[in-house]
């Protein structure tokens, strides 16, 4: 069994096979060097970055940094920020689900005038970036006085064009008959949702949680124009902030333990959902 | 337990009429086949029972009661699909479960009738597993079980058999048969497989372009079929047809002659009502078809005759004969004279 697959999958034998693998870790290397450096930056003192040359292994101020960044930060504590950060990361990947989940088992399951018309609609603004709708979205919040408010942060990038298009496309795929064999069963439609299409989609709601997940957690622009209040900052426009304003000296140490904070949850995420995320590829349901 | 009176059924998508008014009558406890080629509405018409279809014109009465508007959960009926509609993340416990959990049925008498359907259907072994780890024939079952839990009035299947091999599709026409008998249900059931419907019914519907061409018990429909169309659908090998002209002592009024292929038999060339030549023969061994083409043209014609008898060589000359009993004659419209 193993020769086989071994031989089917893998052509180059010999020579070209270890080239591949030494192309894979330098490109491994590479990619992975900078947080390396980044990790090291933030375990040593800020002279020690300072004074060339910079240091290529860790020192023993991680402790001490860390903590520093943790409980007081800069502008403001690092664990708040990443608080922050969890809250509106959760808030939006979770709201962009559940509205993309219920607004594409409107479109998919139900006869309505103007069905297609919304579809398209929620389709066309696929089209339009960010930064075009972000003046007049930065005005309705305000409006709403949602400035410096969790709701401000989530609120205006919950909609999802994008997820809604991939739930429309999954239902899409579900067998008609198993619609109707659940309104025989004397489902109602609500509960034809809840007890079959949800656990049916769940791995295609993990596989866009993880996404959706990094899209929130990954914000700048936005938490940028709306938090003024540093006790609402998230952690990826924290990292700027704590970049200093004219002649201030930054304290790097810090300021990387805080990137290397900022990039665990992401991580986290990735590798803990990463196993759902196979199983579900490898035994479909459909 | 329940009659079924469907009245003058109309059906039409948009402007596309598919039914064309059935009327059926069925009697409590009986099996009924609905079979004809696709398209002829056979589906659409069960589904207008089962009610996930609505009805344009004509009323659906199940036990006296008109269920035009009714929902499906309301009518008390239980649809086995074609592809069995399973849903794929339950146990096979919790598909059967499903309508009777919706319906709020105590959780003991729940798991008492899973477990006597289960055992009914031999599925007890498999009562934990998902249907991605069930064979054809037990998905088959479980579709079945979950129909039977129901204890509904009304048993309707929609081509249940034909996403099976053939031999486990005689196996499951016989236990669907004794399950329906046993459980004194109303079934309706609808195929294009005519050896379904042959078996299955105990009355069959012949359908045609969305009109019930013959409703009638099986060997009735067989022997005395009332349309062309019908007696060319039932039966296999099909029907021979001739042109009325070509046939001595064809009834008036007839264009058409249709003769069985088991009612014609083989005789020396210059014998018999007609002459053509052998094309090539079929030796299944108990029987074996031989296929003729008519000295009058194009036309072919099977014969089918007893395996015993000796083989024909292809392009031999042949005659043919049968007797006038068995003719049916048909007019231009297709009905029978």
């Amino acid at each position: 069994m193993a020769r086989i697959l071994d031989e089917g999958m893998v052509e180059k034998r010999g020579i070209g096979h270890y080239f591949t693998h030494v192309g894979l870790i330098i490109g491994v290397l590479v990619i992975f060097f900078p947080i390396w450096l980044a990790f090291v930056a933030s375990t040593v003192t800020q002279s020690d970055i300072i004074s060339p040359p910079m240091p290529l292994w860790p020192g023993d101020q991680f402790l001490t940094n860390y903590s520093k960044a943790l409980t007081s930060g800069i502008n403001a504590p690092v664990a708040l920020m990443l608080m922050n950060s969890l809250i509106m990361a959760m808030g939006i990947a979770l709201g962009k689900i559940l509205i993309s989940l219920l607004s594409a088992f409107a479109i998919v399951y139900f006869k309505f005038p103007g069905r297609r018309l919304f579809f398209w609609l929620i389709f066309l603004t696929l089209m339009l970036p960010v930064e075009v709708r972000i003046v007049p979205t930065y005005e309705v919040v305000a409006g709403f006085g949602m400035l410096n408010s969790y709701s401000g942060l989530i609120f205006p990038l919950i909609a999802s064009a994008t997820a809604t298009f991939l739930f429309r496309q999954f239902f899409m795929t579900v067998p008609d008959e198993l619609a109707e064999a659940a309104r025989v069963d004397g489902a109602r439609p609500m509960r034809f949702f809840w007890d079959i299409l949800l656990p049916m989609s769940r791995t295609n709601i993990a596989a866009l949680f993880v996404i959706l997940f990094i899209y929130g957690w990954n914000q700048y622009l936005w938490p940028l124009l709306i938090t003024t209040d540093p006790s609402m900052n998230t952690i990826v426009m924290g990292i700027k902030q704590m970049f200093p304003s004219g002649d201030d000296y930054a304290d790097w140490p810090v300021i990387m333990a805080t990137s290397i904070l900022a990039m665990l949850p992401p991580v986290i995420v990735v590798v803990s959902m990463q196993r759902l995320f196979i199983r579900g590829l490898v035994d479909s349901e459909k | 337990m329940a009659t079924i009176k469907l009245d003058n059924i109309k059906k039409s998508f948009g402007k596309t009429d598919v039914i064309h008014g059935v009327d059926i009558d069925i009697e409590d406890g009986e099996f009924i086949v609905i079979v004809g080629p696709s398209g002829c509405g056979k589906s659409t018409l069960l589904r207008m029972v089962a009610g996930l279809e609505s009805v344009t014109s004509g009323e659906i009465l199940i036990d006296g009661a008109q269920v035009n508007g009714v929902e499906p959960m309301d009518r008390d009926i239980a649809m086995v699909f074609q592809n069995y509609a399973l849903y794929p993340h339950m146990s096979v416990e919790e598909n059967m479960a499903y309508g009777l959990k919706i319906a709020k049925t105590p959780k003991d008498e729940i798991t008492e009738r899973v477990a006597e359907a289960a055992r009914m259907l031999q599925l007890e072994p498999y009562l934990k597993r998902k249907p991605r780890e069930l064979s054809g024939g037990q998905r088959q079952r479980v579709a079945m079980g979950r129909a039977i839990v129901r204890k509904p009035k009304v048993f309707l299947f929609d081509e249940p058999l034909s996403n099976l091999d053939a031999k486990l599709r005689v196996q499951m026409r016989l236990e669907i048969k004794e399950l329906q008998s046993r459980l004194g249900i109303t079934a309706l059931y609808v195929t294009h497989d005519q050896v379904e419907a042959m078996t299955l019914a105990d009355r069959m519907v012949v359908m045609n372009g969305g009109v019930a061409d013959q409703i009638g018990a099986p060997l009735e429909v067989y022997s005395n079929p009332q349309t062309e169309f019908v007696a060319g659908f039932i039966g296999s090998p099909a029907t021979n047809f001739i042109d009325a002209a070509l046939v001595p002592d064809a009834p008036k009024g007839a264009s058409k002659i249709g003769i069985r292929p088991e009612h014609v038999t083989l005789l020396p060339s210059g014998q018999g009502k007609l002459g053509g030549n052998v094309v090539f023969t079929e030796a299944l061994g108990a029987e074996t078809l031989v296929h003729l083409r008519m000295d009058s043209g194009t036309e072919t014609f099977t014969v089918r005759q007893d395996g015993a008898m000796p083989l024909p060589v292809a392009g031999d000359p042949v005659g043919v004969d049968w007797g006038a009993d068995d003719e049916m004659a048909f007019n231009d419209k297709g009905r029978r004279v």
